[in-house]
Protein backbone atom coordinates (compact mmCIF):
# COMPACT_ATOMS: atom_id res chain seq x y z
CA UNK A 1 0.00 0.00 0.00
CA UNK A 2 1.40 3.43 -0.86
CA UNK A 3 2.07 5.88 1.94
CA UNK A 4 -0.77 8.29 2.71
CA UNK A 5 -0.08 11.85 1.58
CA UNK A 6 0.10 13.04 5.16
CA UNK A 7 0.57 10.85 8.19
CA UNK A 8 0.72 12.05 11.76
CA UNK A 9 1.86 9.50 14.34
CA UNK A 10 1.90 10.24 18.06
CA UNK A 11 2.43 13.94 17.44
CA UNK A 12 3.10 15.99 20.53
CA UNK A 13 3.39 19.75 20.78
CA UNK A 14 4.64 21.31 23.98
CA UNK A 15 5.25 24.95 24.75
CA UNK A 16 7.85 26.20 27.18
CA UNK A 17 6.28 28.58 29.68
CA UNK A 18 7.10 30.19 33.03
CA UNK A 19 5.26 27.33 34.68
CA UNK A 20 7.21 24.66 32.80
CA UNK A 21 6.32 22.58 29.77
CA UNK A 22 2.71 22.83 28.67
CA UNK A 23 1.31 20.13 26.41
CA UNK A 24 -1.02 21.46 23.71
CA UNK A 25 -1.17 18.39 21.48
CA UNK A 26 -0.91 14.94 23.02
CA UNK A 27 -0.06 11.93 20.83
CA UNK A 28 -2.32 12.84 17.92
CA UNK A 29 -2.39 10.38 15.03
CA UNK A 30 -4.36 10.54 11.80
CA UNK A 31 -3.72 10.59 8.10
CA UNK A 32 -4.91 12.34 4.95
CA UNK A 33 -4.99 10.45 1.67
CA UNK A 34 -4.31 12.09 -1.70
CA UNK A 35 -7.32 14.09 -2.85
CA UNK A 36 -9.15 13.57 0.41
CA UNK A 37 -10.85 16.19 2.58
CA UNK A 38 -10.37 15.54 6.28
CA UNK A 39 -11.90 17.82 8.91
CA UNK A 40 -10.09 18.49 12.17
CA UNK A 41 -12.80 19.59 14.55
CA UNK A 42 -12.51 21.12 17.99
CA UNK A 43 -13.06 24.19 20.11
CA UNK A 44 -10.61 26.81 21.34
CA UNK A 45 -7.95 25.03 23.34
CA UNK A 46 -8.49 21.68 21.64
CA UNK A 47 -5.08 21.80 19.96
CA UNK A 48 -6.39 21.94 16.40
CA UNK A 49 -4.46 25.02 15.34
CA UNK A 50 -1.26 23.86 17.05
CA UNK A 51 -1.58 20.60 15.10
CA UNK A 52 -2.14 22.49 11.85
CA UNK A 53 0.89 24.72 12.42
CA UNK A 54 3.07 21.77 13.43
CA UNK A 55 2.44 20.11 10.05
CA UNK A 56 3.99 23.04 8.16
CA UNK A 57 6.72 23.68 10.72
CA UNK A 58 5.15 27.05 11.53
CA UNK A 59 5.13 26.88 15.33
CA UNK A 60 7.06 29.54 17.25
CA UNK A 61 10.53 28.86 18.64
CA UNK A 62 9.43 27.99 22.15
CA UNK A 63 7.32 25.09 20.87
CA UNK A 64 8.65 21.55 20.68
CA UNK A 65 7.25 18.96 18.31
CA UNK A 66 7.55 15.26 19.04
CA UNK A 67 6.37 12.17 17.19
CA UNK A 68 6.30 11.85 13.45
CA UNK A 69 4.71 13.88 10.65
CA UNK A 70 5.32 12.34 7.24
CA UNK A 71 4.53 13.86 3.87
CA UNK A 72 4.50 11.16 1.23
CA UNK A 73 6.64 9.05 3.53
CA UNK A 74 9.26 11.76 4.19
CA UNK A 75 9.71 12.93 7.79
CA UNK A 76 8.93 16.61 8.41
CA UNK A 77 9.63 16.78 12.15
CA UNK A 78 13.08 18.18 12.94
CA UNK A 79 13.75 19.72 9.52
CA UNK A 80 16.02 22.73 9.27
CA UNK A 81 14.71 26.00 7.87
CA UNK A 82 16.37 25.37 4.50
CA UNK A 83 14.95 21.86 4.32
CA UNK A 84 11.48 23.37 4.53
CA UNK A 85 11.99 25.13 1.22
CA UNK A 86 10.38 23.19 -1.53
CA UNK A 87 7.73 21.91 0.86
CA UNK A 88 5.95 24.87 2.36
CA UNK A 89 4.10 26.77 -0.36
CA UNK A 90 4.87 24.09 -2.94
CA UNK A 91 3.57 20.86 -1.48
CA UNK A 92 1.73 22.16 1.58
CA UNK A 93 -0.11 25.49 1.49
CA UNK A 94 -2.16 27.32 4.09
CA UNK A 95 -5.28 29.47 4.13
CA UNK A 96 -6.05 31.19 7.43
CA UNK A 97 -9.10 32.75 8.99
CA UNK A 98 -8.60 36.47 8.39
CA UNK A 99 -7.84 37.19 4.72
CA UNK A 100 -7.26 40.86 5.54
CA UNK A 101 -4.30 39.99 7.75
CA UNK A 102 -2.88 37.46 5.28
CA UNK A 103 -2.63 40.12 2.57
CA UNK A 104 -0.20 43.02 2.58
CA UNK A 105 -2.25 46.24 2.45
CA UNK A 106 0.31 48.22 0.41
CA UNK A 107 0.61 45.84 -2.56
CA UNK A 108 -1.97 44.99 -5.20
CA UNK A 109 -3.56 41.54 -5.28
CA UNK A 110 -1.79 40.80 -8.57
CA UNK A 111 1.64 41.71 -7.12
CA UNK A 112 1.07 39.39 -4.17
CA UNK A 113 -0.04 36.49 -6.37
CA UNK A 114 3.07 37.13 -8.51
CA UNK A 115 5.27 36.93 -5.39
CA UNK A 116 3.66 33.61 -4.48
CA UNK A 117 4.36 32.34 -8.01
CA UNK A 118 8.01 33.43 -7.84
CA UNK A 119 8.50 31.76 -4.47
CA UNK A 120 7.04 28.63 -6.01
CA UNK A 121 9.66 28.88 -8.77
CA UNK A 122 7.24 29.81 -11.52
CA UNK A 123 8.75 32.95 -12.98
CA UNK A 124 7.80 32.71 -16.66
CA UNK A 125 4.64 34.21 -18.19
CA UNK A 126 3.60 35.69 -14.86
CA UNK A 127 0.74 37.79 -16.27
CA UNK A 128 -1.01 34.77 -17.73
CA UNK A 129 -0.42 32.67 -14.64
CA UNK A 130 -1.86 35.38 -12.36
CA UNK A 131 -4.98 35.68 -14.48
CA UNK A 132 -5.40 31.91 -14.66
CA UNK A 133 -5.00 31.54 -10.88
CA UNK A 134 -7.48 34.31 -10.10
CA UNK A 135 -9.96 32.78 -12.51
CA UNK A 136 -9.47 29.33 -11.00
CA UNK A 137 -10.67 30.67 -7.64
CA UNK A 138 -13.78 32.13 -9.20
CA UNK A 139 -12.61 35.73 -9.65
CA UNK A 140 -13.97 36.44 -13.10
CA UNK A 141 -12.78 40.01 -13.58
CA UNK A 142 -9.16 38.93 -13.05
CA UNK A 143 -7.61 42.07 -14.56
CA UNK A 144 -9.46 44.46 -12.27
CA UNK A 145 -8.90 42.26 -9.19
CA UNK A 146 -5.16 41.98 -9.94
CA UNK A 147 -4.77 45.77 -9.98
CA UNK A 148 -6.83 46.26 -6.79
CA UNK A 149 -5.43 46.79 -3.30
CA UNK A 150 -6.80 44.53 -0.55
CA UNK A 151 -9.00 47.28 0.95
CA UNK A 152 -10.73 47.67 -2.41
CA UNK A 153 -11.87 44.04 -2.28
CA UNK A 154 -14.68 42.43 -0.31
CA UNK A 155 -13.90 39.83 2.37
CA UNK A 156 -14.88 37.03 0.01
CA UNK A 157 -12.70 38.39 -2.80
CA UNK A 158 -9.78 38.75 -0.37
CA UNK A 159 -10.13 35.14 0.74
CA UNK A 160 -10.21 34.04 -2.92
CA UNK A 161 -6.99 35.98 -3.57
CA UNK A 162 -5.41 34.24 -0.56
CA UNK A 163 -6.52 30.91 -2.01
CA UNK A 164 -5.04 31.83 -5.40
CA UNK A 165 -1.71 32.52 -3.64
CA UNK A 166 -1.96 29.19 -1.83
CA UNK A 167 -2.52 27.40 -5.15
CA UNK A 168 0.42 29.18 -6.86
CA UNK A 169 2.81 26.36 -6.01
CA UNK A 170 0.31 23.69 -7.05
CA UNK A 171 0.34 22.10 -3.60
CA UNK A 172 -0.87 18.58 -2.93
CA UNK A 173 -2.19 19.50 0.51
CA UNK A 174 -4.11 22.62 1.50
CA UNK A 175 -4.45 23.31 5.20
CA UNK A 176 -7.45 25.58 5.67
CA UNK A 177 -7.68 26.88 9.26
CA UNK A 178 -11.21 28.26 9.84
CA UNK A 179 -11.15 29.71 6.30
CA UNK A 180 -14.72 31.05 6.45
CA UNK A 181 -15.20 32.06 10.08
CA UNK A 182 -14.63 35.76 9.42
CA UNK A 183 -16.93 35.86 6.38
CA UNK A 184 -20.62 36.55 5.86
CA UNK A 185 -22.77 33.47 5.64
CA UNK A 186 -23.54 33.68 1.90
CA UNK A 187 -19.85 34.29 1.15
CA UNK A 188 -18.94 31.40 3.44
CA UNK A 189 -21.14 29.10 1.36
CA UNK A 190 -19.37 30.23 -1.83
CA UNK A 191 -15.88 29.69 -0.40
CA UNK A 192 -16.82 26.21 0.83
CA UNK A 193 -18.17 25.39 -2.62
CA UNK A 194 -14.89 26.62 -4.10
CA UNK A 195 -12.87 24.37 -1.78
CA UNK A 196 -15.01 21.39 -2.79
CA UNK A 197 -14.56 22.31 -6.46
CA UNK A 198 -10.75 22.59 -6.12
CA UNK A 199 -10.64 19.24 -4.40
CA UNK A 200 -12.60 17.65 -7.27
CA UNK A 201 -10.87 19.37 -10.18
CA UNK A 202 -7.28 19.34 -8.93
CA UNK A 203 -7.35 16.30 -6.72
CA UNK A 204 -6.25 18.61 -3.91
CA UNK A 205 -6.14 17.08 -0.43
CA UNK A 206 -7.60 19.43 2.17
CA UNK A 207 -7.17 19.43 5.92
CA UNK A 208 -10.08 21.60 7.01
CA UNK A 209 -9.84 22.97 10.52
CA UNK A 210 -13.15 24.12 11.91
CA UNK A 211 -15.26 24.27 15.05
CA UNK A 212 -18.43 23.97 12.97
CA UNK A 213 -19.57 20.36 12.58
CA UNK A 214 -22.06 21.23 9.85
CA UNK A 215 -19.26 22.68 7.72
CA UNK A 216 -17.09 19.65 8.44
CA UNK A 217 -19.85 17.27 7.38
CA UNK A 218 -20.57 19.25 4.23
CA UNK A 219 -17.02 19.04 2.92
CA UNK A 220 -15.11 16.24 4.56
CA UNK A 221 -15.11 12.50 4.01
CA UNK A 222 -13.55 11.85 7.38
CA UNK A 223 -13.59 13.80 10.60
CA UNK A 224 -11.11 13.90 13.47
CA UNK A 225 -12.46 15.38 16.71
CA UNK A 226 -9.97 16.86 19.17
CA UNK A 227 -10.57 17.60 22.84
CA UNK A 228 -7.98 19.03 25.22
CA UNK A 229 -5.14 18.08 22.88
CA UNK A 230 -6.23 14.52 22.19
CA UNK A 231 -8.15 12.78 19.42
CA UNK A 232 -11.42 11.64 21.00
CA UNK A 233 -13.10 10.36 17.87
CA UNK A 234 -12.27 9.72 14.23
CA UNK A 235 -14.55 8.30 11.58
CA UNK A 236 -16.67 8.85 8.48
CA UNK A 237 -18.01 12.43 8.64
CA UNK A 238 -21.48 11.85 7.22
CA UNK A 239 -22.21 9.02 9.63
CA UNK A 240 -20.55 10.62 12.62
CA UNK A 241 -22.81 13.68 12.61
CA UNK A 242 -25.84 11.41 12.90
CA UNK A 243 -24.49 8.69 15.16
CA UNK A 244 -21.38 9.90 17.01
CA UNK A 245 -19.42 7.44 19.10
CA UNK A 246 -17.98 9.85 21.64
CA UNK A 247 -20.03 11.88 24.16
CA UNK A 248 -18.07 15.05 23.32
CA UNK A 249 -18.96 14.83 19.61
CA UNK A 250 -22.53 14.14 20.65
CA UNK A 251 -22.59 17.18 22.93
CA UNK A 252 -21.05 19.39 20.24
CA UNK A 253 -23.73 18.30 17.79
CA UNK A 254 -26.49 19.12 20.24
CA UNK A 255 -25.03 22.60 20.75
CA UNK A 256 -25.33 23.57 17.07
CA UNK A 257 -28.41 25.79 16.57
CA UNK A 258 -30.81 24.23 14.09
CA UNK A 259 -32.58 26.28 11.48
CA UNK A 260 -35.64 24.10 11.23
CA UNK A 261 -37.46 22.03 13.77
CA UNK A 262 -35.93 24.08 16.55
CA UNK A 263 -38.28 24.74 19.42
CA UNK A 264 -36.56 27.41 21.44
CA UNK A 265 -33.31 28.26 23.13
CA UNK A 266 -34.31 25.73 25.76
CA UNK A 267 -33.63 23.02 23.17
CA UNK A 268 -30.12 24.29 22.66
CA UNK A 269 -27.92 22.29 24.94
CA UNK A 270 -24.60 23.85 25.77
CA UNK A 271 -21.78 21.79 27.23
CA UNK A 272 -21.42 22.72 30.89
CA UNK A 273 -18.05 24.06 31.99
CA UNK A 274 -15.18 24.63 29.62
CA UNK A 275 -12.16 22.91 28.08
CA UNK A 276 -9.63 22.30 30.85
CA UNK A 277 -6.42 24.27 30.91
CA UNK A 278 -3.43 22.17 29.76
CA UNK A 279 -1.92 23.03 33.15
CA UNK A 280 -4.80 21.46 35.06
CA UNK A 281 -5.97 18.41 33.17
CA UNK A 282 -8.51 16.22 34.95
CA UNK A 283 -7.66 12.66 35.94
CA UNK A 284 -8.90 9.76 33.83
CA UNK A 285 -10.88 10.81 30.76
CA UNK A 286 -10.20 14.47 30.02
CA UNK A 287 -13.85 15.04 29.16
CA UNK A 288 -15.29 13.39 32.27
CA UNK A 289 -16.09 16.56 34.30
CA UNK A 290 -18.37 17.76 31.48
CA UNK A 291 -19.74 14.40 30.38
CA UNK A 292 -23.36 13.42 30.92
CA UNK A 293 -22.47 9.71 30.83
CA UNK A 294 -19.60 9.85 33.29
CA UNK A 295 -19.24 6.87 35.64
CA UNK A 296 -16.67 6.09 38.34
CA UNK A 297 -14.13 4.45 36.01
CA UNK A 298 -14.07 7.58 33.80
CA UNK A 299 -12.54 9.53 36.69
CA UNK A 300 -9.80 7.05 37.37
CA UNK A 301 -8.86 5.30 34.14
CA UNK A 302 -7.42 6.96 31.06
CA UNK A 303 -9.43 5.60 28.10
CA UNK A 304 -7.59 4.41 25.01
CA UNK A 305 -8.47 5.54 21.51
CA UNK A 306 -9.93 2.22 20.41
CA UNK A 307 -11.07 0.88 17.06
CA UNK A 308 -14.82 0.58 16.93
CA UNK A 309 -14.98 -0.88 13.43
CA UNK A 310 -14.74 0.29 9.79
CA UNK A 311 -12.11 2.98 10.25
CA UNK A 312 -13.85 4.47 13.23
CA UNK A 313 -12.03 5.18 16.49
CA UNK A 314 -13.38 6.45 19.81
CA UNK A 315 -11.80 7.28 23.14
CA UNK A 316 -14.89 6.24 25.08
CA UNK A 317 -15.54 2.76 26.47
CA UNK A 318 -19.25 3.39 25.91
CA UNK A 319 -18.75 4.28 22.23
CA UNK A 320 -21.62 2.13 21.05
CA UNK A 321 -24.13 3.62 23.48
CA UNK A 322 -23.46 7.28 22.73
CA UNK A 323 -26.44 9.10 21.30
CA UNK A 324 -28.89 6.41 22.28
CA UNK B 1 -51.27 43.43 21.79
CA UNK B 2 -48.08 44.04 23.77
CA UNK B 3 -47.05 47.68 24.14
CA UNK B 4 -44.29 48.94 21.85
CA UNK B 5 -41.12 49.78 23.79
CA UNK B 6 -38.83 50.96 21.07
CA UNK B 7 -39.59 51.65 17.43
CA UNK B 8 -38.44 53.43 14.32
CA UNK B 9 -41.08 55.01 12.12
CA UNK B 10 -39.32 54.75 8.75
CA UNK B 11 -35.90 56.18 9.49
CA UNK B 12 -33.27 57.09 6.94
CA UNK B 13 -29.66 57.44 8.07
CA UNK B 14 -26.97 58.80 5.82
CA UNK B 15 -23.22 58.95 6.33
CA UNK B 16 -21.15 61.68 4.67
CA UNK B 17 -19.53 60.59 1.46
CA UNK B 18 -21.63 57.46 1.04
CA UNK B 19 -23.68 57.21 -2.15
CA UNK B 20 -26.41 55.09 -0.60
CA UNK B 21 -28.06 55.78 2.76
CA UNK B 22 -26.99 53.35 5.49
CA UNK B 23 -30.65 52.92 6.40
CA UNK B 24 -33.56 53.61 4.09
CA UNK B 25 -37.04 54.09 5.53
CA UNK B 26 -36.53 51.38 8.10
CA UNK B 27 -39.49 50.47 10.25
CA UNK B 28 -39.01 48.14 13.21
CA UNK B 29 -40.99 47.80 16.42
CA UNK B 30 -39.77 46.14 19.59
CA UNK B 31 -42.81 45.01 21.55
CA UNK B 32 -42.58 44.16 25.24
CA UNK B 33 -41.67 40.55 25.83
CA UNK B 34 -41.32 39.65 22.15
CA UNK B 35 -37.70 38.99 21.27
CA UNK B 36 -36.73 40.39 17.90
CA UNK B 37 -33.95 39.12 15.66
CA UNK B 38 -32.28 41.37 13.11
CA UNK B 39 -30.53 39.39 10.39
CA UNK B 40 -28.23 40.69 7.74
CA UNK B 41 -24.70 40.57 6.38
CA UNK B 42 -21.94 43.17 6.17
CA UNK B 43 -23.36 46.38 4.73
CA UNK B 44 -26.96 45.48 5.54
CA UNK B 45 -27.23 48.39 7.97
CA UNK B 46 -27.82 46.32 11.08
CA UNK B 47 -25.03 47.99 13.07
CA UNK B 48 -26.28 51.43 12.03
CA UNK B 49 -29.75 50.39 13.15
CA UNK B 50 -28.43 49.56 16.63
CA UNK B 51 -26.50 52.81 16.89
CA UNK B 52 -29.61 54.70 15.88
CA UNK B 53 -31.81 52.80 18.35
CA UNK B 54 -29.36 53.75 21.09
CA UNK B 55 -29.60 57.39 20.05
CA UNK B 56 -25.98 57.48 18.85
CA UNK B 57 -26.88 58.32 15.24
CA UNK B 58 -29.42 60.93 14.14
CA UNK B 59 -31.70 59.91 11.28
CA UNK B 60 -32.03 62.48 8.50
CA UNK B 61 -35.70 61.63 8.41
CA UNK B 62 -37.96 59.62 10.67
CA UNK B 63 -37.81 59.20 14.42
CA UNK B 64 -36.76 56.67 17.04
CA UNK B 65 -39.46 56.39 19.67
CA UNK B 66 -39.00 55.02 23.19
CA UNK B 67 -42.39 54.35 24.71
CA UNK B 68 -43.87 56.75 22.22
CA UNK B 69 -41.46 59.65 22.85
CA UNK B 70 -38.95 60.86 20.26
CA UNK B 71 -35.53 59.89 21.58
CA UNK B 72 -33.96 62.99 19.99
CA UNK B 73 -36.15 65.18 22.21
CA UNK B 74 -35.17 63.50 25.50
CA UNK B 75 -33.33 65.67 28.02
CA UNK B 76 -32.23 65.44 31.64
CA UNK B 77 -33.82 62.69 33.71
CA UNK B 78 -35.84 61.36 30.78
CA UNK B 79 -32.64 60.90 28.76
CA UNK B 80 -30.91 59.20 31.70
CA UNK B 81 -33.85 56.84 32.09
CA UNK B 82 -33.73 55.99 28.38
CA UNK B 83 -29.98 55.35 28.56
CA UNK B 84 -30.56 53.00 31.47
CA UNK B 85 -33.58 51.20 30.07
CA UNK B 86 -31.97 50.38 26.72
CA UNK B 87 -28.75 48.43 27.24
CA UNK B 88 -26.21 46.91 24.92
CA UNK B 89 -24.17 43.71 24.77
CA UNK B 90 -21.26 43.76 22.34
CA UNK B 91 -19.73 41.08 20.14
CA UNK B 92 -16.38 41.10 21.86
CA UNK B 93 -16.71 42.07 25.50
CA UNK B 94 -12.93 42.13 25.81
CA UNK B 95 -12.89 45.48 24.04
CA UNK B 96 -15.56 46.89 26.30
CA UNK B 97 -14.13 45.84 29.67
CA UNK B 98 -11.43 47.93 31.34
CA UNK B 99 -8.34 45.67 31.50
CA UNK B 100 -7.11 47.37 34.69
CA UNK B 101 -10.30 46.86 36.64
CA UNK B 102 -11.45 43.64 38.25
CA UNK B 103 -14.84 42.27 37.31
CA UNK B 104 -16.12 43.38 40.73
CA UNK B 105 -14.83 46.94 40.24
CA UNK B 106 -16.38 47.17 36.76
CA UNK B 107 -19.78 45.97 37.90
CA UNK B 108 -19.57 47.92 41.16
CA UNK B 109 -18.84 51.18 39.34
CA UNK B 110 -21.96 50.83 37.22
CA UNK B 111 -24.06 50.20 40.33
CA UNK B 112 -22.56 53.18 42.20
CA UNK B 113 -22.81 55.65 39.32
CA UNK B 114 -26.46 54.81 38.77
CA UNK B 115 -27.11 54.65 42.54
CA UNK B 116 -28.51 51.15 42.23
CA UNK B 117 -26.78 49.82 45.32
CA UNK B 118 -25.85 51.47 48.57
CA UNK B 119 -22.11 51.64 49.29
CA UNK B 120 -22.28 48.83 51.83
CA UNK B 121 -24.22 46.48 49.61
CA UNK B 122 -22.26 46.76 46.33
CA UNK B 123 -20.29 43.57 46.93
CA UNK B 124 -23.41 41.59 47.68
CA UNK B 125 -25.23 42.90 44.59
CA UNK B 126 -22.20 42.15 42.40
CA UNK B 127 -22.22 38.59 43.73
CA UNK B 128 -25.91 38.28 42.94
CA UNK B 129 -25.40 39.60 39.42
CA UNK B 130 -22.63 37.10 38.76
CA UNK B 131 -24.89 34.33 40.04
CA UNK B 132 -27.67 35.43 37.70
CA UNK B 133 -25.44 35.05 34.65
CA UNK B 134 -24.23 31.65 35.82
CA UNK B 135 -20.83 32.69 37.16
CA UNK B 136 -19.22 31.99 40.50
CA UNK B 137 -19.21 35.13 42.72
CA UNK B 138 -15.49 34.56 43.34
CA UNK B 139 -14.84 35.77 39.77
CA UNK B 140 -15.37 39.31 41.06
CA UNK B 141 -11.69 39.40 42.02
CA UNK B 142 -10.47 38.51 38.51
CA UNK B 143 -9.28 40.73 35.67
CA UNK B 144 -10.76 40.41 32.15
CA UNK B 145 -7.65 38.71 30.73
CA UNK B 146 -8.02 35.93 33.29
CA UNK B 147 -11.42 34.97 31.91
CA UNK B 148 -12.51 32.84 28.95
CA UNK B 149 -14.49 34.35 26.07
CA UNK B 150 -17.72 32.90 27.39
CA UNK B 151 -17.10 34.22 30.90
CA UNK B 152 -16.32 37.69 29.52
CA UNK B 153 -19.52 37.68 27.52
CA UNK B 154 -21.42 36.77 30.69
CA UNK B 155 -19.78 39.74 32.45
CA UNK B 156 -20.92 41.98 29.58
CA UNK B 157 -24.44 40.65 30.07
CA UNK B 158 -24.23 41.10 33.87
CA UNK B 159 -23.19 44.72 33.40
CA UNK B 160 -26.08 45.35 31.02
CA UNK B 161 -28.73 43.75 33.24
CA UNK B 162 -27.38 45.44 36.39
CA UNK B 163 -29.19 48.58 35.17
CA UNK B 164 -32.49 46.71 35.03
CA UNK B 165 -33.11 47.52 31.37
CA UNK B 166 -36.33 46.94 29.50
CA UNK B 167 -34.58 46.37 26.18
CA UNK B 168 -31.30 44.54 25.67
CA UNK B 169 -29.62 45.07 22.29
CA UNK B 170 -27.16 42.26 21.66
CA UNK B 171 -24.89 42.73 18.62
CA UNK B 172 -23.55 39.36 17.45
CA UNK B 173 -23.14 38.29 21.09
CA UNK B 174 -22.07 34.74 20.29
CA UNK B 175 -20.32 34.92 16.94
CA UNK B 176 -16.87 35.07 18.58
CA UNK B 177 -17.59 32.10 20.86
CA UNK B 178 -17.15 28.36 20.50
CA UNK B 179 -20.27 26.46 19.62
CA UNK B 180 -20.71 24.82 23.05
CA UNK B 181 -20.36 28.21 24.75
CA UNK B 182 -22.69 29.83 22.19
CA UNK B 183 -25.48 27.55 23.29
CA UNK B 184 -24.89 28.47 26.94
CA UNK B 185 -24.94 32.22 26.26
CA UNK B 186 -28.02 32.01 24.01
CA UNK B 187 -29.78 30.00 26.71
CA UNK B 188 -28.82 32.66 29.26
CA UNK B 189 -30.16 35.53 27.11
CA UNK B 190 -33.38 33.61 26.56
CA UNK B 191 -33.78 32.88 30.28
CA UNK B 192 -33.07 36.48 31.33
CA UNK B 193 -35.70 37.67 28.90
CA UNK B 194 -38.33 35.40 30.35
CA UNK B 195 -37.44 35.71 34.02
CA UNK B 196 -36.61 39.40 34.26
CA UNK B 197 -38.95 40.82 31.66
CA UNK B 198 -36.14 42.08 29.46
CA UNK B 199 -36.95 42.25 25.77
CA UNK B 200 -34.11 41.02 23.65
CA UNK B 201 -33.10 42.47 20.30
CA UNK B 202 -30.57 40.09 18.81
CA UNK B 203 -28.49 41.14 15.86
CA UNK B 204 -26.89 38.21 14.09
CA UNK B 205 -25.76 37.05 10.68
CA UNK B 206 -26.56 33.44 11.59
CA UNK B 207 -30.23 32.72 10.98
CA UNK B 208 -30.07 29.57 13.09
CA UNK B 209 -29.00 31.63 16.12
CA UNK B 210 -31.95 33.97 15.62
CA UNK B 211 -34.29 31.03 15.07
CA UNK B 212 -33.24 29.56 18.41
CA UNK B 213 -33.96 32.65 20.49
CA UNK B 214 -36.26 35.13 18.73
CA UNK B 215 -40.00 35.14 18.21
CA UNK B 216 -39.97 37.75 15.47
CA UNK B 217 -37.36 38.72 12.96
CA UNK B 218 -36.50 41.25 10.30
CA UNK B 219 -34.14 40.57 7.42
CA UNK B 220 -32.05 43.50 6.23
CA UNK B 221 -30.24 43.97 2.95
CA UNK B 222 -28.40 47.12 1.86
CA UNK B 223 -30.06 49.39 4.38
CA UNK B 224 -33.61 48.15 3.86
CA UNK B 225 -35.86 45.72 5.66
CA UNK B 226 -36.68 43.17 2.97
CA UNK B 227 -38.71 40.79 5.09
CA UNK B 228 -40.31 40.80 8.55
CA UNK B 229 -42.54 38.48 10.51
CA UNK B 230 -42.61 35.60 12.95
CA UNK B 231 -39.14 34.04 12.93
CA UNK B 232 -40.54 30.58 12.34
CA UNK B 233 -42.70 31.65 9.40
CA UNK B 234 -39.87 33.58 7.79
CA UNK B 235 -37.63 30.52 7.96
CA UNK B 236 -40.29 28.03 6.89
CA UNK B 237 -41.78 30.20 4.15
CA UNK B 238 -39.39 32.96 3.13
CA UNK B 239 -40.92 35.32 0.60
CA UNK B 240 -37.91 37.45 -0.38
CA UNK B 241 -35.18 35.97 -2.60
CA UNK B 242 -32.45 37.35 -0.32
CA UNK B 243 -33.98 35.58 2.69
CA UNK B 244 -34.05 32.35 0.70
CA UNK B 245 -30.39 32.88 -0.22
CA UNK B 246 -29.48 33.43 3.44
CA UNK B 247 -31.35 30.32 4.53
CA UNK B 248 -29.68 28.19 1.88
CA UNK B 249 -26.26 29.44 2.99
CA UNK B 250 -26.53 28.40 6.65
CA UNK B 251 -24.46 25.25 7.12
CA UNK B 252 -26.78 22.61 8.51
CA UNK B 253 -26.47 18.93 9.14
CA UNK B 254 -28.79 17.41 6.60
CA UNK B 255 -31.37 14.96 7.93
CA UNK B 256 -30.45 11.34 7.27
CA UNK B 257 -33.74 10.50 5.57
CA UNK B 258 -36.20 12.78 3.81
CA UNK B 259 -39.29 13.23 5.98
CA UNK B 260 -41.87 10.56 5.27
CA UNK B 261 -44.80 11.77 3.14
CA UNK B 262 -48.01 12.22 5.10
Amino acid sequence: MPDPLLQLAEVQVTFASDLGEVSAVDRVSFSVERGEVVALVGESGSGKSATALAIGGLLPGHARVGGSIRLDGAELVGRSATAWRGIRGRRIAYVFQEPATALNPVFTAGYQVAEALKVAGRRDSLEERIAALLESVGLRDAGRIASSYPHQLSGGQQQRVVMAMALAGEPELLIADEPTTALDVTVQAQILELLAELQRSRGLAVLLITHNLAIAARLARRMVVLYAGQVVEEGPAAEMVHAPRHPYTHALLRAVPKLRGAGSAADLVGIPGQIPSPMALPSGCRFHPRCARCVATCRGEVPELANTGSGWRSRCPFAREVGT
Amino acid sequence: MEPVLLETDGITVRYDGMARPALQEVRVAVRAGISLGVVGESGSGKSTLIRTLLGLERPVSGRVLFRGTDVAALRGDALRTFRRKVQMVFQDPYNSLNPRMTVGQTLGEVLTVHRLAARGSVLRVVGELLGQVGLDPSLAARYPHELSGGQRQRIGIARAISLEPEVLLADEPVSALDVSVQAQVLGLLDRLGRERGITLVLIAHDLAVVAAVCREMVVMEQGRVVEAGLARSVIEQPSHPYTRQLIAAVPQIEPLMPPAPL
